[in-house]
């Protein structure tokens, strides 16, 4: 066949408008994320799984992930691209008991050892529905021999299981477990007592729901978080619960002090997850049910005494209208979201007014039957900020690790701004942590 | 040059395919402000921004009249002098709509509050009328005024004031209003007050005069365990479901929605709610389909879509409160959207920002978008949410749409494949907000013209 200098062109013309059937086929396929999410691994590990907690420190390459039919997994991932389920530890009797056998997972370290909170939410008509968390001694790992339960938060005060927990190495140079409990205020225990065998002293304070005039009844918090805030020397409280999201000052534990309320916010009965910008300023407030996106407020005016409450968000984001996000981890200015149906994503608020998606992957590929249930999907996210390693736990699809394309690593300071997130500094405490770089 | 002719026409669609030139790139960047089958009938800028409200359009094509309220909308300085009240405009040729009457309340200048709100209009007796919602407020006159009517029958010479509803218990106005034909015959004004309930009045008694005697019933706000304080209607509407042969009232406010038989006005009989919707506090405008099956719930705030119910659970007695709705619909989840109308299988929408939009329920689980028209494009960034296009109305006999915008003022569409709508040709009851006020609701389910 002769080939004329015409011919090429011409091809490429046919190739830009004639797709082959081949092609057709690819662009039908299923894409599930975006360019710049690279899926490290993915672990199946059956039905029901619930939170998930990954250590910091790159020497302890371990994965806890709640089961709420069981209890928790525990996941090496020395190799990140070979996970491996090294222990599935369950309760007792799980026949007998009603309810959550796993909700949040929290790791602190204390005296030189490790270890693992693991909260849970048992019903009454069966065993352990006044049982909060379980503590274990996770130092030994990998050898799973090693791994011990020293401690459980169990009690009148505990009836009804913690649906959310924290921890936070305060300024005063203890580790607390902040816990939501059917109450109307936070429990904040004392995790050394709770190691030290001094179960009968953790419950250190607790920290109040302000009574709502617009939402009446009971209270109580949904999440929470707790941060150091440089500027003012102060300990931060951030929780989301009945009538909205209230930040307090906790330096003084026994003291709690109100520094601005969220409250009466269009759309906003209750809150959930609520986590400040390493500097206290914008706050990433999630409300859960259908339709509902994640709001970002700008604390400002309330930190600076202009107002006592703030009630207008200064802009919002979502991955889909029609669903809704669940947690949330900020590693400022990115915020990495397990958003249910829609698996993961990470938006950025370099500009506040105008938060963007950046990156995403789909873990669980929604069904025709959701329509009736947006809470299927990714439950849980956390964020490694040693290299950046994102992990993710799908209620359905089990265990998830990601890398993202430009993100190996956080530290605020690289940001210019504090280097606070939810990763603590045991040793040192958060007032050295938001000011070193390593 | 000596130049190879497909050499040439392949370069050619080579560039058309990778980059448009200057004038296309500049047509490419021009604002497109609606969908292709959404044609612009007409635009009659009214005034000053800010001071329109809702919009209402008589449905006997013989009297061609649209009514537009005026009022002072947040946002605008408290000081600002405003004409509020009611611009009456002849819509006869569509294409070119004129002012005819600029209706405005007496001593504007003492006058505080919104002003006009909304617009309804009547038959009885022969002859046509308007009711014009107000909402003053208090530190000027007429804070307890609902409303006033009109007499439009000389149209378009003359409207003549013929009553006003005002006392005690209409402090604080009426910020909506609904007009409906009764199977027991009478004309009825629902209105929301300042209280636990809804307001009803029967127009009849009020344009003979018999003013005091016109308030005639109550339909309540049920106590909610969800919410303190003081209770009350947002919005509502009024249908006759032919299957059980029953007036129906269909009411938002506090805590969500209700819908009550109201046949019996003197014993409203509550027969579902829909409360505890998770944001759902406070229940805005709230419109069945004919058949009374699915509603279009509105809540008021940002963000919020309108969410899709289906009653059926509730009126077969095996619930008494429905919370899920089985969709929702936005044009754009970060606005929200005002008022809107049903025409099944179409919902026209107010969408303030986002101006006329339409959307479909042929599946009522899937909701789909199918035509819309930007009415409030290039306002500035950082003015209230709840801003642009604020009522919709649709004349059923030819299909007009109307959208009275906040700032721009009055829009007519028409849109492609919608000649006009009598629920009849869709397997429904001929239900929708127009009232055939000589047959009644009974007669009109079943009437195709």
């Amino acid at each position: 066949m002769r080939i004329d200098r015409s011919t090429p062109a011409a091809l490429a013309v046919l190739a830009l408008l004639q797709p082959s059937g081949a092609l057709d086929a690819q662009l039908v396929a299923e894409k599930r994320g975006s360019d710049n999410i690279e899926v490290v691994a993915h672990l199946p590990l059956g039905v029901r799984v619930s939170d998930i907690e990954v250590e910091q420190e790159m020497d302890r390459p371990f994965v806890y992930v709640g089961r709420q039919n069981r209890g928790l997994d525990i996941i090496d991932i020395a190799d990140p691209y070979a996970p491996e389920v090294i222990l599935r530890w369950g309760f007792e009797d799980m026949d007998l008991h009603v309810g959550s056998a796993g909700k949040d997972i929290k790791i602190f370290e204390h005296g030189g050892r490790n270890y693992v909170v693991h909260s849970v939410q048992f019903r009454q008509g069966g065993p352990d529905a006044d049982l909060g968390a379980v503590v274990f001694d996770a130092t030994g790992l990998p050898d799973v021999s090693t791994w011990t339960e020293v401690g459980r938060i169990q009690g009148p005060g505990e009836i009804g299981g913690f649906h959310n927990i924290y921890v936070y190495r305060h300024s005063n140079g203890r580790p607390l477990l902040f816990a939501t409990v059917s109450g109307p205020y936070a429990n904040v225990y004392d995790l050394g007592y709770v190691v030290e065998g001094r179960l009968d002293e953790a419950l250190v304070a607790q920290v109040p729901v302000p009574a709502s005039e617009a939402v009446p009844g009971s209270r109580g918090y949904h999440d929470f978080y707790a941060g150091y805030h440089p500027d003012s020397e102060q300990d931060r409280f951030y929780g989301g619960g009945t009538g909205g999201y209230y930040v307090y000052n906790i330096t003084d534990l026994e003291n709690p002090e109100l520094l601005v309320s969220l409250t009466g916010i269009r759309g906003v009965g209750r809150g959930h997850t609520f986590t400040p910008s390493p500097d206290g300023r914008y706050v990433v407030a999630e409300v859960e049910y259908r339709y509902a996106p994640l709001r970002i407020f700008d604390l400002q005016p309330g930190l600076d005494g202009e107002v006592a409450n703030v009630n207008r968000p200064i802009s919002a984001w979502t991955a889909n209208w029609q669903h809704l996000s669940h947690n949330h981890e900020v590693r400022w200015p990115y915020v990495f979201v397990s958003a249910y149906l829609d698996g993961l994503q990470v938006f950025t608020l370099s500009d506040p007014k105008h938060p963007k998606t950046i990156a995403h992957y789909d873990t669980y590929l929604e069904r025709e039957d959701d329509l009736g249930n947006a809470m299927n999907g990714s439950w849980g996210v956390d964020v490694r900020n040693a290299d950046g390693l994102i992990v993710m736990s799908d209620i359905e699809t089990g265990f998830w690790a990601f890398r993202m394309e430009g993100f190996s690593g956080w530290n605020g300071l690289d940001w210019g701004v504090p280097n606070i997130s939810s990763v603590q500094d045991w040793e040192v405490g958060p007032a050295v942590q938001a000011a070193t770089r390593d | 040059m000596k130049t190879n002719p497909a050499l040439w026409a392949a370069s050619a669609l080579l560039a058309a395919a990778l980059g448009p030139s200057g004038p296309a790139l500049a047509q490419i960047n021009a604002e497109v402000r609606g969908s292709d089958n959404i044609e612009v009938v007409a635009h009659l800028p009214l005034g000053e921004f800010r001071t329109i409200s809702d919009v209402e359009v008589e449905q006997d094509m013989s009297r061609p009249y649209a009514y537009v309220g005026r009022q002072l909308a947040s946002g605008r300085p408290p000081e600002t002098v405003v004409a509020r009240g009611m611009d009456v405009v002849d819509i006869s040729d569509p294409e070119r709509p004129k002012v005819l009457h600029r209706w405005r309340i007496e001593e504007p200048d003492l006058h505080t509050g919104g002003g006009g709100k909304d617009i309804k209009t009547f038959s009885w007796g022969g002859r046509h009328y308007a009711v014009l919602s107000t909402q003053f407020g208090q530190g000027g006159p007429n804070n307890d005024l609902g409303a006033i009517i009109f007499d439009v029958t000389d149209l378009p010479e003359t409207l003549t004031e013929v009553a006003r509803i005002q006392g005690p218990l209409e402090i604080g106005g009426f910020h909506n209003i609904y007009v409906y034909k009764h199977s027991n015959e009478r004309v009825l004004l629902f209105a929301t007050v300042a209280a636990p309930h809804a307001n009803i009045y029967d127009l009849g008694y009020v344009v003979e005069g018999r003013v005091d005697e016109a308030l005639v019933a109550n339909v309540p706000v049920p106590e909610s365990s969800l919410t303190q304080g003081g209770r009350g209607y947002h919005d509502f509407y009024v249908g006759y479901l032919p299957d059980a042969e029953q007036d129906r009232f269909y009411g938002g406010g506090t805590g969500g929605y209700y819908v009550y038989n109201v046949t019996d006005l003197e014993n409203p009989e509550l027969i579902v709610s829909l409360t505890g919707i998770s944001g759902v506090r406070s229940g805005h405008t709230f419109t069945p389909s004919p058949d009374g099956r699915y509603v279009v719930a509105e809540t008021e705030y940002q963000y919020a879509p309108l969410r899709i119910f289906d009653l059926q659970p509730g009126l077969d007695g095996e619930v008494t409160n429905i919370r899920t709705p089985i969709s929702a619909w936005t044009a754009n989840w970060q606005n929200l959207v005002h008022n809107h109308e049903v025409r099944w299988p179409l919902v026209f929408v107010s969408g303030y920002r986002d101006g006329l939009q339409v959307f479909s329920l042929q599946d009522p689980k899937r909701p789909r978008t199918v035509a819309h028209y930007d009415t409030n494009i290039g306002m500035e960034e950082g003015v209230n949410i709840t801003h642009g296009a604020w009522g919709v109305d649709v004349r059923n006999a030819d299909g007009l749409i109307l959208i009275s915008d906040m700032s721009t003022g009055l829009w007519l569409f028409r849109m492609e494949g919608f000649g006009g709508w009598n629920g009849l040709d869709h397997g429904v009851p001929n239900i929708s907000s127009e009232q055939d006020f000589v047959n009644g609701p009974q007669v009109q389910a079943v009437t195709r013209n």
